[in-house]
């Protein structure tokens, strides 16, 4: 038989210390020791939807082009949202689709200091975005409305005002990965139902 | 369990350290069973599937802290898995429930540390054993459950006495690594 190690160390002792410990140890071993139990065969696909979704502390490495640029870079990196990691516990069907990270990087200055998160959750068939912001500054002439912008920016769904924390319901029949720009606008009071062109956070679900 | 190349270990113990591509693949599909059965052995299935993927998520996202020169990734995973199992127990506020008694198990106090670190131990040992090449297993066989000296086992086996030792040399060697919490030190 050969020798797998490749290489032979004669006349060196063995080590009886760990030789008495690890004898002890083995003569513990029961049959039931060497009988392995397989983890269920979903589990790695709950490892992997678990670490897909980037933690909520990140807000490094994602690009926030304005709008207009944003289209041809989401057309480029559109797939599918592929992302999916199981969430529930409650009872209740709900997956968490994806996490992202949304920037003011690039838009309106006022809002230098703002982040915030935007998941979207799958909930009993429907889809939720739950935002969380920070540091956004109270617009003075206006109110801060939640936007689905879709990837040719010739189409965007509201999801109305931001009213702090929480889940914003997607209206039913609006597919997310049509319209994967998170958008945060500062809308005057001006009676139009039109975004203002104005974002003070982005991020987009990819 | 097939024998595996006693290179290939180390290979992905590297290889995870570093983080690269599929690296937490192949380490769950080599130690996933592993640490399942250990889950296994002292909770529910259900519970076992969850702790199971919290290790393996913990591992992967503080693999930075894990040195490969300082043991084998089967006795780190099973560090995790012993820490995850005893959050868990406190937070149920009970204690394991062992399949086989071991001292000091009886007593009041909630610890269950001292069980999952035995019963760690014995699955980790148990995965090393079975990596050894067919004759180095042989050599250590006679040499733990017989009582052989490397002598007698030479002459037994028909080996050069110098190739007894270190058969048995490197396997005490490569399984005390393996362990790598427990044995000659605590290494975390």
């Amino acid at each position: 038989m050969s020798d797998r190690d490749g290489f032979e160390e004669e006349g060196e002792e063995v080590d009886d210390v760990l030789l008495i410990e690890l004898r002890d140890l083995a003569r513990t071993l029961g049959p039931e020791d060497h009988q392995l139990v397989a983890p269920p065969l979903s589990l790695w696909d709950r490892i992997e939807r678990e670490l897909a979704v980037p933690p909520a502390a990140s807000t490094h490495g994602w690009r926030r082009p304005r709008l207009l640029l944003a289209a041809a870079a989401v057309l480029a990196v559109l797939g599918l949202v592929g992302a999916v990691a199981l969430a529930g516990g409650d009872g209740r069907s709900q997956r968490e689709v994806q996490q992202i990270a949304l920037s003011n990087e690039g838009l309106d200055p006022r809002a230098a200091d703002a982040s915030g998160t935007a998941t979207l959750v799958e909930r009993d068939g429907r889809y939720e975005l739950v935002v969380d912001l920070a540091d956004v500054p109270t617009p003075t002439d206006g109110y801060l409305e939640l936007w689905l912008i879709d990837r040719d920016v010739a189409g965007m769904v509201s999801l109305g005002p931001y009213r702090g924390p929480g889940a914003y319901v997607v209206p039913s029949g609006v597919d997310p990965g049509a319209f994967p720009v998170v958008d945060v606008s500062v809308e005057p009071i001006d009676g139009k139902p039109t975004h203002s062109g104005v974002s003070f956070l982005r991020g987009v679900l990819v | 369990m097939a024998e595996r190349d006693p290179a290939a270990d180390a290979e992905l113990d590297a290889a995870f350290s570093q983080g690269g591509d599929d690296a937490l693949r192949l380490v769950y599909d080599r130690y996933g069973a592993l640490v399942h059965t250990l889950c296994r052995r002292v909770v529910d299935p259900a519970t076992s599937a969850d702790v199971t993927q919290e290790v393996f998520v913990a591992a992967w996202r503080s693999r930075s802290s894990y040195d490969p020169g300082r043991g084998g990734l089967a006795g780190w995973l099973a560090t995790i898995a012993r820490n995850k199992l005893t959050d868990h127990f406190r937070s149920v506020g009970r204690r394991p429930l062992l399949s086989v008694s071991t001292a000091g198990a009886e007593g009041p106090s909630f610890d269950p540390t001292l069980d999952l670190d035995r019963l760690a131990d014995r699955l980790v040992l148990a995965d090393a054993l079975a990596q050894l090449a067919p004759r180095a297993r042989t050599v250590v066989e006679l040499s733990f459950y017989q009582g052989l000296t490397t002598a007698e086992i030479a002459e037994r086996c028909g080996l050069p006495l110098g190739t007894v030792k270190s058969d048995l040399r490197r396997s005490l060697e490569r399984m005390r690594h393996h362990l790598g919490r427990v044995v000659g030190g605590d290494h975390v």
